[in-house]
């Protein structure tokens, strides 16, 4: 998973590339840590997340919660269709939707095979 | 711990494991509903994936995820199992086996294998795609439950007005390690009704420093609403319910429930309450009150339902409240027992090294010989009581042989089971329709026996399917039913073991094998053969009367290995065929290769032993009947002729003729025959002693023995023996 760090002012801009498992949460735990204590405000990007696990969830759950605690600003942006299921599936659009942003330009991602589309295309 | 020792546990436990799959895949195949064979197939991929996670074998472990996953989905139900599945998932099964060796030798995988396993994994993640429809249909497919009525007479058994389910889920600190994913079972759920409600609770997430970020931290509280019961929904948990705290409390539960339930969960109570409160799962007013009533009922009657609940069974306690129907209580007392004669089973068992075995025959071996030795000498001093202390010894240490001699004893079984992937295989290829019907599988065979059985079963089995049965539409057009069946039968039989491979296919054609064995010298025109010796034929090198050579069989190196292999273990085979019924391939392999019972005779001073299991019994060769039964070469045995061999003859022994001779009749497979010897000396344990090279020319004679007295005997080679008489006197015949 390698994740891309940029820096833009106060702004730390994270991009997560690839799996977001229990495989690279040790990884992603450091990064994010050593953002939130770097910038003012931190910025996740999961538009480019393949796969997404509890770990990763509970990883984004943290981020959230130290987010708060060190009075910081995190956001989470373009999440694509693999990680939207996830979230959903766990009812986090109330502790973390508010977090998420969703850019006008962001592309769709892949053909979403994930469960709000399919029950859209029901009757 | 040896890592070796280790790695070779985990190669025999995937092997065994990928052969459960197997099996259970080919049970799908035919009943695709059946559940417990999806969680098995579930189970045994992700014991190997774990395992395999243990010694870092990396590519291994990433293609049983995959694996996994497509199976998680059929479990869920978001990919129906179908056909291309099943044959998707055994060319994984196959797969995996592959990637073993390389993985545990620390090779490199070899390029060819590289390729097929990309192509397994493309294939794999576009099984993914079909439909998730289930799971959407689930959601569309809530009936209405009709409102729950309030009994106001029993303020302390009302119910919560709530349609759904309530789950409470804590998961184990170690789910995520062990390779289960909350979520899995979060979907699989959803397969059986629709979550309405579920929040997820990070209380128990610590502070930065102590977070690992392995550890599964969350909890849930799950709104669900489902017409399945109870134990299906337990079941859902069932891989990860023993470390996790679940609690499912069914629709229009008891108040007093759920406020036992806020007690039992780890988070803060007043939150709880606020929480189920937002679930929906209570009204605030049915917790107040809930609350209430438990804080009287503290007070009020306390101590006397203490006491009772101590007296009494949970379940019973649990079924009077009306948590549970009894139904539910007993189907989890059920599943308890199973589980608790499944670990049983599991400990019946050891696995022990086969050298270590070996090792212990051997031991045996020796025993016997020096217990023969003792009662020798015991018999020579003449003192009863060493007698009968050495009898009791020889008695003991007949058993301990047969006990030790049955370690080594495996059902064939297993073995035929193996078949049935094949049968399916060669079935589609040649696109026939055969079934395999297995009979006689709990025959015991020795272990090194049945390892090498396989390859000349394989042979078999594959001749019997490629040339044996005929193409459907011939089938058909000779009145048989269009499935055809190879049948794999075993049983014991005077002290062999007989494992028969049959077909109900065309037979063989008599006149093309003879044409064939004209054509290539192997008999000349003028000789009349029997039926048993044309089939015979067949197992000469290089006969083959296949027309086209498939990639099958029928390049003619077939049945000749197959004779040679099973003449290697012992063992005979034959062959009986109809033509339009079907043909039998009858293999006779001996018990055991180390230990026999022997039944010792004497001629002069040499001394033999003959298997026991084929002595039949024993004549008296009166002086008069003698000379012209030896003349004759036979004698008639109760209307029967039986042809004779003179030991002494045979082996070319000296010294002169003993006033009175003894036959023994010994009997394999359909032969009998008589051995003329001078004295019957008794039953003997034996030890096989195998003859060195420069003996193994011999016929008649399978190996050595050492007696009590320290002689040498031989033992003989009945088989080959009566094989001999029959075509001496064959040859007398036609010379005649």
């Amino acid at each position: 998973m390698p994740i891309q760090s940029e820096q833009d002012g106060a702004c730390c801009r994270l991009q997560i590339v690839g799996d977001m498992t229990i495989y690279t949460a040790a990884d992603l735990q450091q990064q994010l840590c050593d953002a939130l204590v770097t910038g003012a405000e931190l910025e996740v990007d999961l538009s480019q997340v393949s796969e997404l696990d509890t770990a990763g969830v509970q990883q984004l759950l943290f981020a959230a919660r130290e987010a708060t605690r060190l009075g910081k600003t995190l956001r989470l942006l373009a999440p694509n269709a693999v990680t939207r299921e996830v979230l959903e599936l766990y009812r986090l659009e109330a502790s973390l939707g508010a977090l998420v942003v969703t850019p006008a330009h962001a592309p769709e991602a892949s053909p979403p095979h994930d469960t709000a589309s399919c029950q859209e295309a029901l009757p | 711990m040896n890592l070796d020792a280790a790695v070779q546990t985990f190669l025999v436990e995937s092997r065994e494991l990928l052969d459960e799959m197997e099996h259970s895949l080919l049970h799908l195949e035919t009943d695709a509903a059946d559940h417990e064979q999806i969680n098995s197939i579930f189970r045994a991929a992700h014991t190997i994936k774990g395992s395999a996670g243990l010694f870092d074998f990396e590519t291994m472990v990433s293609f049983t995820h995959h694996v996994e996953s497509l199976l998680e989905k059929m479990r869920s139900g978001a990919i129906s199992i179908d056909d291309d599945g099943i044959a998707l998932l055994l060319a994984c099964v196959d797969h995996i086996g592959t990637l073993l060796e390389p993985a545990i030798n620390g090779q490199p995988l070899d390029e060819q294998i590289q390729v097929h396993g990309e192509v397994l994994l493309q294939r794999l993640k576009h099984s993914d795609t079909p439909t998730l429809s289930t799971m959407g249909a689930a959601a569309h497919q809530t009936i209405p439950i009709p409102p729950p009525i309030l009994s106001a007479a029993q303020p302390g058994e009302q119910e919560a007005a709530t349609e759904c389910w309530h789950i409470s889920l804590r998961f184990g600190r170690d789910v995520l390690r062990n390779g289960m994913d909350p979520l899995a079972f979060l979907r699989y759920l959803t397969t059986l009704g629709d979550i309405v409600h579920l929040t997820t609770l990070t209380d128990a997430m610590p502070a930065a420093e102590e977070m690992d970020p392995e550890t599964c931290y969350l909890g849930f509280e799950v709104g669900f609403k489902s017409e399945a019961d109870k134990a299906t929904i337990e079941n859902v948990f069932e891989f990860v319910r023993d470390d996790c705290l679940i609690r499912i409390l069914p629709p229009h539960s008891k108040l007093s429930d759920y406020i036992r339930l806020i007690h039992e969960l780890p988070e803060d109570k007043i939150r709880l309450g606020d929480l189920l409160v937002a679930s929906g799962a209570l009204t605030s007013a049915e917790l107040d009150c809930g609350l209430c009533m438990q804080a009287e009922e503290d007070t009020r009657a306390g101590l006397s339902t203490a006491t009772d609940a101590h007296t009494r069974p949970l379940g019973e306690i649990l079924v009077q409240q009306g948590t549970v129907d009894a139904a539910v209580v007993n189907a989890a007392l059920d599943k308890q027992q199973q589980s608790k004669e499944r670990k049983a089973q599991e400990s019946r068992f050891i696995r022990v090294e086969a050298e270590k075995l070996d090792q212990l025959i051997t031991l045996v071996g020796e025993l016997v010989i020096a217990g023969a030795g003792t009662s020798l000498l015991a018999q020579r001093a003449g003192l009863s009581e060493i007698l009968e202390s050495t009898s009791t010894l020889a008695r003991l240490v007949e058993e301990v042989r047969n006990s030790t001699m049955s370690l080594r004893m495996v059902q064939i079984g297993a073995t035929f089971q193996r078949f049935e992937r094949v049968v399916r295989d060669v079935s589609r290829d040649l696109s026939k329709d055969i079934v395999l019907a297995i009979s006689g599988g709990d025959t015991e065979l020795d272990k090194s026996v049945v390892e090498k059985l396989g390859d000349p079963l394989m042979h078999l089995v594959r001749n019997a399917m490629d040339h044996g049965i005929e193409p459907k539409e011939l089938r058909v057009a000779r009145g048989k039913p269009a499935q055809a069946r190879v049948m794999l039968n075993a049983y014991h039989d005077a002290g062999s073991i007989v494992i028969e491979v049959t077909d109900d296919g065309g037979g063989l054609n008599r006149d093309k094998i003879l044409q064939k064995a004209l054509a290539r010298g192997l008999v000349t025109p003028s000789q009349t053969l029997t039926e048993q010796e044309i089939w015979s034929l067949i197992f000469e090198p290089g006969f083959s009367t296949a027309a086209t050579v498939s990639n099958l069989s029928g390049r003619g190196v077939g049945m000749d290995v197959v004779k040679r292999n099973i003449e290697a273990l012992r063992g005979t085979v034959e062959l009986d065929s109809q033509a339009g019924r079907g043909t039998l391939v009858r293999i006779r392999l001996p018990l055991t290769l180390a230990i026999i019972d022997g039944f010792l005779v004497g001629v002069s001073h040499a001394r033999y032993v003959i298997p026991l299991d084929m002595v039949r019994e024993c004549l008296e060769l009166t002086a008069d009947d003698r000379q012209t039964a030896l003349d004759r070469g036979y004698i008639s045995l109760r209307g029967e002729v039986l042809p004779l061999v003179q030991l002494r003859d045979l082996f070319a022994i000296d010294g002169t003729t003993a006033r009175r001779a003894n036959i023994v009749v010994v009997r394999f497979g359909g032969l009998k025959a008589g051995l003329v010897v001078d004295t019957l000396l008794g039953e003997s344990q034996t030890v096989i002693k195998p003859v060195g090279k420069l003996f193994s020319n011999l016929k008649c004679m399978s190996g050595f023995t050492i007696l009590g007295s320290g002689d040498v005997a031989l033992i003989l080679d009945i088989p080959r023996l009566l094989q001999h008489i029959t075509n001496t006197v064959a040859a007398q015949y036609t010379a005649a």
